[in-house]
């Protein structure tokens, strides 16, 4: 992949700026300077995805998390965790949120692998009532028995921080200070197709992050900004540091709320969130070159090209599938080899 | 039984949220945070509506007042963004608290809800509604959305305001009423999405019923109210439970299923030690026998 920047050579794709939800984006890439510091981002040379089976809820994830975690590397000895999931909406036996038994596999993994503290938080945009989703998702019981501390990101005292790039032309964001805080976050998302991004997965999950007293709901200010370069700028102030992915049941059709449930049967791990989200695009069979916001963190955030990433675990083939899109998505879909 | 539970509740919940304020007199959403404006009103309302801790409740109103910003509108200390959700609660605690008054500091805080309105936009295929009506937003530069329109409706209903108040209460109302789900009831914004219908709450609904309480007769709010009497328990969680108890009974309906019910919750969740949620189930469970819903428009 070239280093050359696309938003400094004024690349630009024709469904990029046609969208309207990208149309910030599309103006920053017009732009003859990007939108954030170039020395401040550099490409790995490779990034490790880590797919790993998990056919059901009910098995050991605890102990396919601590796998994962040796097999890329990561260490977090001595460092407080907080993992944010994605609870959205409730809807009995639909596949809308990350699995509490995903919560609660990584909260004691991180435990097992030495992390001085473990928080779980979340700050829903859409349902503002996390008493509701902690209660009718299961999640609060866990916690509970886990000696779990929950974090209401969207109650939390906050901080201004400049943001480290600025694609929505805001250069500053209010920021939970647990978020802060912590020595890692780490992005717990669920595989979803999302109407307006495309997909929503590690990147687009860290939404939650940002204070709904401060900004509103559905956070609402980053939408009139532009979903996806809300997206960029979040991720890149925030600076997750691993995604473990609930690919378990992923929701396809009209997500991230609307869809249905379609089991695809792994968590994926990785600590460059562009490379994992890309992986799971290609998993279901969504180009990940037409989900906007991949496309332009894949020139400067991490590594979305499928040559620079390489597979842990099982092989992608193995859970390569065609998740149902609506029609608006039908045009993205990725073109495979007959 | 269930009332002497209450009444145990009722008791350890005032203690408890008497004993968190901030030095600065206003309350925090979890205790040893900063005081924010939201769990402020709530804990007022429901101090002054359970009698006593008069003194808290005027130390609430101080903080409220140190709020206030040039323009007349309240800004959280560390917070930089106006939320028009909170001021209209702001206000609308103002008067329930303090009765009628022409104080500058309620005048400044009128004038500046009048003057803020949600952007318009263009009507959408995406969304059957129409974008081009203004109530209010939750902070500058957004969309209307029915919580915050609901609570401005609410407090400026609830302060007397007439003359040119009217025109944008008046908007207010239709944007509420283009919203309204299907089943009747609200969701957060819109009421369909690429050809799907969205589901109404009960938060949302309570509350948008409680803006419009003065429009019985109107179609949406009889179908609307409808929704929330097949639904009120259908939401376990105290938020749920508290606004749709207050909203039965500001339109005279049984609310005891509810209230039975949030009493269960704490036990189950203890409100998350959420001071906004304590409050809200406070405001609820220990209402003065006899005395008017402090939310209804008299």
């Amino acid at each position: 992949m070239s280093r050359h920047h696309p938003l400094q050579a004024g690349i630009s794709r024709r469904t990029f700026l046609t969208l309207p939800l990208a149309a910030s984006v599309a103006t920053a890439c017009r732009r003859s300077e990007p939108p954030f510091v170039e020395s401040e981002f550099v490409l790995p040379e490779r990034s490790a995805v880590g797919l790993f089976p998990a056919a059901r809820y009910d098995l050991d994830l605890a102990d396919v998390v601590f796998r994962g975690l040796g097999e890329l590397g990561v260490d977090v000895r001595g460092r407080s965790v907080l993992l944010k999931p994605n609870l959205v909406e409730y809807e009995e036996g639909q596949a809308i949120n990350t699995h509490p038994m995903v919560v609660v596999g990584a909260a004691e993994a991180m435990r097992r692998a030495g992390a001085s503290r473990v928080l779980v938080g979340e700050g829903p945009g859409h349902r503002r009532d996390i008493e509701y989703l902690l209660g009718s998702t299961g999640l609060f019981d866990h916690l509970r028995e886990l000696r779990l501390e929950f974090v209401d990101l969207n109650h939390d005292d906050v901080t201004e921080v400049a943001t480290r790039s600025w694609f929505t032309g805001m250069r500053t964001l209010m920021l939970p200070r647990a978020v802060l805080a912590a020595d890692v976050v780490v992005s717990l998302p669920k595989l979803k197709t999302h109407h307006w991004a495309g997909l929503t997965c590690s990147m687009k999950n860290l939404f939650g992050v940002v204070p709904g007293a401060v900004y509103g709901w559905p956070k609402n200010i980053l939408h009139m900004k532009g979903i996806e370069a809300s997206i960029l700028d979040i991720v890149t102030t925030v600076r997750p540091a691993l995604t473990i992915v609930d690919g378990i049941i992923g929701m396809e059709g009209d997500g991230p709320i609307m869809g249905h449930g379609r089991p695809v049967g792994f968590l994926a791990m990785g600590t460059d969130l562009p490379a994992v989200d890309a992986t799971c695009a290609r998993v279901i069979g969504l180009d990940p070159a037409q989900v906007n916001y991949l496309w332009a963190a894949g020139h400067f955030l991490g590594n979305t090209d499928e040559g620079r990433i390489e597979q842990r675990g099982e092989p992608l083939s193995r859970y390569r599938t065609s998740f149902d899109l609506i029609e608006s998505w039908q045009g993205k879909r990725l073109r495979r080899s007959p | 039984m269930q009332a002497v539970v209450a009444g145990d509740l009722v008791a350890d919940l005032r203690r408890s949220i008497a004993q968190v304020t901030s030095a600065d007199g206003g309350w925090s959403y979890y205790p040893g945070r900063e005081s924010r404006i939201e769990p402020t009103c709530w804990a007022m309302l429901a101090l002054s509506a359970t009698g006593g801790e008069a003194i808290r409740v005027e130390q609430g109103l101080s903080y409220l007042h140190g709020r206030q910003r040039a323009a007349g509108r309240l800004l959280e200390d560390s917070v930089g963004t106006v939320n028009y959700g909170w001021n209209g609660l702001a206000l609308l605690t103002d008067v329930v608290v303090s009765g009628p008054s022409s104080s500058p500091w309620r005048s400044r805080l009128v004038d500046a809800l009048l003057a803020a309105k949600g952007v318009a936009l263009p009507n959408s295929p995406a969304l059957r509604q129409d974008n081009q009506l203004q109530a209010w937003s939750w902070i500058d530069g957004t969309f209307s959305w029915v919580e915050p329109t609901a609570l401005c409706v609410l407090a400026l209903k609830k302060a007397g305001m007439s003359g040119p108040a009217a025109a944008r209460l008046e908007e207010a109302e239709l944007m509420l009423f283009d919203r309204v789900c299907d089943a009747g009831g609200w969701n957060y914004g819109n009421a369909e999405v690429l050809t799907q219908d969205l589901r109404p709450y009960v938060p949302t609904t309570a509350l948008a019923l409680l803006a419009l309480q003065d429009r019985r007769d109107h179609p949406v709010v009889r179908r609307s109210l409808d929704w929330l009497v097949a639904h009120a328990t259908a939401e376990h969680a105290s938020m749920a439970l508290s606004l749709a108890a207050q909203c039965l009974q500001v339109f005279g309906l049984p609310a005891d299923a509810p209230r039975a019910l949030l009493v269960e919750q704490q036990a189950r969740t203890g409100f998350l030690g959420n001071v906004h949620l304590m409050s809200m189930a406070l405001l609820t469970l220990g209402a003065v026998n006899g005395a008017p819903p402090p939310l209804a428009l008299s």
